[in-house]
């Protein structure tokens, strides 16, 4: 054997080293579950425990009940706006990180990066304190004189979605803000020095630019708002209701795993259609010809 | 400063300007950064800002392209001071060090950017993109995408979207830096003929001599923020007018000594030449071309030198010598086989066409200015 090929070897054997306890941890508590909860959908009854046969018992069931399907049009719906929400509150704020020197950008990222330190529950909690009818936000609105009794703000849509960008919007910030780190500022010098006006650069250099963290922070955003639990249940109430909440119940409360697994991966189907929908309408025209470092 | 400026170049009219700097200064935490710089550049004209990074020309060209804003001063584009306009109201047409193209377009898109921001209608935008593109030789490659060209092909889609919206005045900032060293000889007098042939007034930044004296209608050469001298390439090679400026410039020997009342130069340590220069103390420049051999200069008085170390650079040899303990630099050729070597000794004479005395003035005037 050559010293060439012998080394190459090496790198191979080195590359498999270093991947291994990651693969290793990820196959035994994320894949080997997955399978066991996949394989768990197609269970005909109402319990996993001691089942057998092989069946579409329990996506037939999802489908044809009107209320399952609301419930995940309803998901992906909450997703979208959270998503775009995010998008369109992240992305100055990142940008304008990105363009700041290094020793101001630290002192501001810590100051994003907080937040996400706190359990859910805590800022939900928090929530449900600021928006209640003895809360925060009531109070002020009486005080000025604008509403004369408490308002519902709680247990409503709109204030999940409100909640839900909250949580969400670090992750936008920070994927916007990596990758205008690496769009060189000259670029929009230049545009402006060919009689482009902001706008114009802002539409025609930094939004084609920056594609790559726009899709990165509303992948994520999307993914993890499609899972929400806590949210939905705590300030949703009864009106507003996510796929993520009815698996838990199913799961944890009725013990219907079979059809909380049914419903996981119908989420998980929808959830990546619905992504990989948004990629190639949207994401790949703006994308072209742009150089990926 | 000003004085020099005018006096090295005097209006045929004020209407021919088209780029005026009106003592422009820019202050960055306390440090003067650019300092009253005042330049008149001509229609036509290419005007080279040269200097050692950090002595402030780049930052007088972004000034001029809008990027910075001056804290004292005025700029004029053909008479409209343009000094708080934005830059896409300047009609100026740049070239980034870096050629800053749109890696998301091709070459084709980049060159109708600024086409399509004036509002050109698409059939006058592409006949103009064509002719430009035909212009840099580039025609073939407008489907391409700048990281598929080479860093002269990168520079000449840079200069054919600068030159497309037919710019009043044209900057370049460091243009060349990023090329090697033969392609850089090639592209410089590609670039020279274009914009000759265009009559295109630019402004050019560069810390390379070489670049300046060959392109350089007019080179202000500049230093910690100052203007040092303004002039032809010959004058600030051969006429330098401060010891940055010569030392700067090209390769010299310096000596310092006082000159007396018939004009001869006593140097410190005792080296003695004849000037034509007015009493007093003085910093002469030699030039190490006009160090000849003795033989060659039989009229003049001979040197006894000491070959110090002794460099072959193919058109010449590089001599460093020592004539008592004054330092002189020589260019010669020599026949073969009689280059003197290190530690030799040659009698050397100095032709007086390149002996330049600094004006004292001018040093105690850049004394007074740096503190």
């Amino acid at each position: 054997m050559s010293r060439w090929a012998a080394e190459s070897q090496n790198k191979r054997l080195g590359f498999v080293l270093l991947i291994a306890p990651a693969v290793m941890l990820l196959a035994v508590f994320l894949i080997l579950p997955m399978m066991s909860v996949f394989r768990a959908s197609f269970y005909p009854g109402t319990s996993a425990l001691g089942a057998s046969g092989f069946s579409l018992h329990q996506y037939y069931k999802f489908f044809a009940d009107s209320f399952y399907v609301s419930v995940l049009l309803e998901t992906i719906v909450y997703a979208l706006i959270t998503s775009l929400g995010c998008l369109l509150l992240g992305f100055p704020v990142g940008y304008s990180l990105a363009r700041l020197p290094p020793t101001q950008r630290r002192v501001r990222m810590i100051l994003i990066i907080v937040p996400l330190t706190l359990s859910l529950v805590v800022v939900v909690f928090g929530w449900l304190v600021l928006l209640g009818r003895q809360g925060l936000v009531n109070n002020i609105l009486m005080g000025i004189g604008l509403i004369d009794t408490p308002k519902q703000l709680l247990f409503n849509r709109f204030a999940v979605i409100v909640v839900l960008i909250q949580q969400f919007l670090p992750f936008m910030i920070l994927s916007v803000m990596n990758v205008a780190l690496q769009i060189d500022p000259v670029l929009e010098q230049a545009s402006t020095s060919l009689r482009a006006k902001r706008l114009r650069t802002f539409w025609k250099i930094v939004i084609p630019l920056a594609a790559p963290g726009i899709i990165s922070g509303f992948t994520l955003v999307f993914v993890m708002t499609v899972s929400a639990f806590v949210t939905p249940r705590l300030i949703g109430g009864p009106k507003a209701h996510m796929i993520g909440g009815l698996v838990y119940e199913e799961v944890l409360i009725t013990l219907n795993w079979p059809f909380g697994a049914a419903m996981s991966f119908i989420l998980l189907a929808v959830g990546l259609g619905t992504l990989a929908t948004v990629s190639i309408l949207i994401v790949r025209p703006l994308a072209r010809g742009l150089h990926v470092r | 400063m000003q004085n020099i400026a005018k006096g090295a170049f005097a209006p045929a009219n004020e209407q021919d300007f088209v780029v005026s700097f009106r003592n422009i200064e820019k202050i960055y935490g306390g440090v003067k950064a650019v300092d009253a710089v005042s330049l008149d550049i001509r229609r036509g004209e290419l005007v080279c800002l040269l200097g050692p990074s950090g002595c402030g020309k780049t930052t007088t060209l972004r000034m001029l392209a809008g990027f910075i804003d001056p804290t004292g001063g005025e700029i004029l584009i053909e008479g409209q001071n343009v000094t708080r306009l934005p830059a896409y109201r300047r009609d100026i047409g740049i070239v980034f060090q870096n050629y800053a193209l749109f890696p998301h377009m091709t070459v084709a898109k980049n060159v109708e950017y600024g086409l399509i921001s004036i509002g050109m209608k698409k059939a006058e935008r592409q006949d103009r993109v064509q002719e430009i593109l035909r212009r840099v030789e580039l025609q073939h490659l407008a489907d391409r995408y700048p990281r598929a060209l080479s860093g002269g092909q990168q520079q000449r889609v840079a200069l054919a979207r600068a030159l497309a919206l037919q710019p009043k005045v044209l900057l370049l900032d460091e243009p060349f830096s990023n090329l090697d060293a033969q392609l850089r000889v090639r592209l410089r007098e590609d670039l020279h003929g274009l914009i000759r042939s265009l009559n295109m007034t630019t402004l050019f930044v560069t810390h390379d001599q070489e670049e300046a004296l060959t392109l350089a209608d007019r080179i202000v050469v500049m230093n910690q923020g100052l203007v040092e001298q303004i002039g032809s390439p010959e004058e600030i090679y051969d006429a330098p007018s401060s010891r940055f400026v010569a030392q700067f410039i090209g390769s010299c020997a310096l000596l310092e000594g006082n000159i007396d009342g018939d004009g001869q130069f006593t140097s410190h340590a005792g080296f003695q030449l004849q000037t034509s220069a007015s009493p007093g103390t003085a910093t002469i420049v030699i030039r190490p071309e006009y160090v000849r051999r003795s033989e060659e200069l039989p009229t003049l008085r001979s040197y006894r030198a000491h070959v110090d170390a002794s460099d072959y650079h193919g058109h010449t040899s590089r001599l460093q010598l020592s004539v008592g303990s004054d330092k002189l630099l020589m260019d010669a050729r020599f026949p073969v086989g009689r280059k003197p070597n290190q530690g030799d000794l040659i009698d050397v004479a100095i032709d007086p066409a390149g002996v330049r005395v600094v004006p004292q003035q001018a040093q105690e005037w850049r004394k007074q200015n740096t503190i």
